[in-house]
């Protein structure tokens, strides 16, 4: 499945060691990082966690300006969280608990700034192919995968004519007269999608 | 599910990437600016039914997961399901069908009044795993969450206001079965 | 006998309470095939007969002894369907996707898809644009690529949706290249004169009646003096 129109970072393009690992042993490692770390309460480990993700970052190749603005977009949930735990235990445990999410959210966007999108689609496809007893249905799946793709450029294209219509007629920053010839023309479309799939012999 | 089914679930998975696109709105005294996106999602709910409102979150989960910057902010990836605001994420699966199965229930009696209770019940639905994995992973008691969480009430309101007009105006305009 | 023949006897259809089209008869075997009227004439649904997208309310349609209505599958694979909208029919995100679309669903194997999306992208120009996002292409070349998706799954009859409407003039007069050039036979509707005086036959189509049935050039002088 090729996602290049939204392609975000050409750092998914580098070649490191990390890149070329299976993505699916990537998911389960962090599947099970992130288990671990949810049963564990103590600092020296998730101080330890955040040096050994932040040299991965360093061996990838990946600037630590990346890493750095992660955390910072989150700063304020982060410094409400930490002042709250000030207040209702003790500064080790506020700090472990933010420490565990900086942990949590550098690990996991390191898994995905080493992985393309086509090749995480491809990786979660098959997953539900493993799933298929449990009544998933990977064909199904992967088409409306595709079909939204393919109409998520055009969508956004809609709501920018119509927001650009609203700013000749003054009714900018309304949501309403925004949301709604969107959905009304999406909607409309629907009929047409499906005739064109169901002419080129979908089953 | 026929062709149809899945092609409304992609356009309405599209709908709510396309709407996190908008620059969020700020709204007087609240920190919160309103972002569009879980208008989309109400709307999967009440314009597909619990399921198939469902499934199309369910396809945006797979697109973020995936790394696609479809979040407000260009934010996307396996981080956001683990960062402190991901339960809201996964509320937005439980918020799309809570709307829908409401919808559908009071599908043949449906009053203004009623309409909007649904999407006040959806709305919630959102909040619910939002405020539980914050509780839970940032060591927040759920009362103390639950206060937090208040500061989105000004602008769910808003989005349900308008959800609850263009539902009724898709409704007229197009037919919708659940 | 029934080989190369379509035909339609007694063919009313109605939405809800609306009569669209009453009463056809009508036995098309000529290669080139024109449907003319205005809008809501009926014509888009005249043409959604022909390949069971749309199943008649009364009376029976078949294309080549096919019955629309128990063969709508097979027929599907006989006949391709080129819609007025290209946006809405490019189903794939990219163009080599969208082009392997239809012959994945055909059960074709790799190594034949790889060679006719080769062969088709090369004959219409297409190939530098092989790995092209189908949203950035432009109105001409969208169209050129519903075309071509329709091509490569080489169907014998070719249903076209006013195929030139959206188009600027030089895109016009390339698809109406192609339309001529075809090797199989055609039904299509359009408005475009141009296109249509090459065409063996025309129908004009007028509130859901077939009010004439004659060669191009007296059709067009019906259907202009019908119109003023």
């Amino acid at each position: 499945m090729n996602a290049r129109f939204l392609d975000h970072e050409n750092l998914q393009l580098r070649n490191s060691f990390l890149h070329k690992i299976w993505p699916g042993f990537k998911l389960s490692l962090l599947f099970s990082f992130s288990s671990f770390l949810f049963f564990i309460n103590r600092l020296e480990i998730t101080s330890l966690s955040l040096l050994l993700i932040l040299a991965l970052y360093h061996f990838t190749g990946i600037p630590l300006r990346y890493p750095y603005e992660k955390i910072r977009s989150l700063f304020l949930i982060f410094s409400f969280i930490f002042i709250f735990q000030l207040f209702s235990s003790d500064i080790w445990t506020s700090l472990i608990v933010i420490l565990r999410f900086t942990d949590l959210l550098l690990f996991s966007e390191l898994i995905t700034l080493t992985t393309s999108v086509s090749q995480m689609m491809e990786t979660l496809n098959r997953f539900f192919k493993i799933l298929k007893p449990f009544g998933f249905q990977p064909k199904k799946i992967s088409l409306t995968l595709s079909l939204t793709l393919r109409f998520l450029p055009v969508l956004k294209q809609i709501t920018y004519e119509v927001s650009e219509s609203q700013k000749a007629r003054g009714l900018e920053g309304n949501l309403l007269t925004l949301v709604i010839p969107l959905i009304i023309r999406t909607m409309k479309m629907t009929d047409n999608i499906a005739e064109a799939i169901e002419v080129r012999c979908y089953n | 599910m026929a062709i149809k089914d899945l092609v409304s679930i992609a356009l309405l998975a599209a709908t709510i990437a396309a709407l996190g696109f908008l620059p969020p709105v700020p709204i007087g005294i609240i920190p919160v600016p309103i972002t569009a996106q879980t208008l989309g999602v109400l709307l999967a709910g009440a314009l597909l039914g619990a399921k198939r409102g469902f499934y199309a979150v369910a396809i945006f989960w797979i697109l973020i997961a995936a790394g696609l910057p479809l979040l407000p902010g260009g934010h996307g990836g396996f981080s956001v399901f683990y960062g402190p605001t991901g339960g809201y994420i996964v509320g937005f699966g439980f918020g799309a069908w809570l709307t829908g199965l409401f919808y559908s229930k009071f599908y043949t009696s449906l009053t203004p009044l009623k309409e909007i209770s649904c999407l006040i019940v959806g709305s919630i639905g959102i909040h619910i795993p939002g405020v539980l994995w914050l509780s839970y992973a940032a060591h927040i008691s759920i009362y103390h969450a639950i206060l937090g969480d208040l500061v989105f009430i000004p602008g769910d309101s808003i989005k349900i206001a308008i959800t609850f007009f263009i539902a009724r105006l898709i409704r007229k305009t197009l037919h919708i079965k659940y | 006998m029934n080989e190369n023949h379509i035909t339609l006897q007694d063919v009313s259809v109605a939405f809800n309470t609306h009569t669209v089209l009453h009463n056809l008869n009508l036995s098309l075997n000529e290669r080139r095939i024109a449907v003319i009227g205005a809008n809501g004439s009926g014509k888009s649904t005249f043409i959604r007969l022909l390949n069971g997208l749309v199943i008649p309310n009364k009376g029976k349609v078949t294309v080549d002894g096919l019955d629309t209505k128990t063969h709508g599958k097979r027929l599907r694979r006989k006949t391709g369907f080129v819609f007025q909208n290209s946006d809405n029919q490019i189903i794939m995100p990219t163009v080599e996707e969208d082009i392997a679309f239809g012959l994945k669903n055909l059960g074709i194997d790799k190594e034949e898809i790889e060679q006719r999306i080769q062969k088709t992208l090369r004959e219409y120009g297409l190939l530098s644009l092989r790995q092209q996002v189908a949203h950035l292409l432009s109105g001409g070349q969208k169209q050129l690529l519903a075309i071509c998706s329709v091509l490569v799954m080489e169907p014998d009859i070719i249903i076209l949706d006013e195929p030139t409407t959206q188009l600027d003039l030089s895109n016009q007069i390339r698809i109406r290249k192609i339309i001529h050039q075809l090797k199989q036979r055609v039904i299509m509707t359009s408005h475009d004169f141009s296109l249509i005086e090459r065409f063996e036959r025309v129908l004009v189509l007028h509130q859901g009646r077939v009010i004439c049935d004659t060669g191009p050039s007296a059709a067009i002088a019906f259907y202009k003096k019908l119109m003023t």
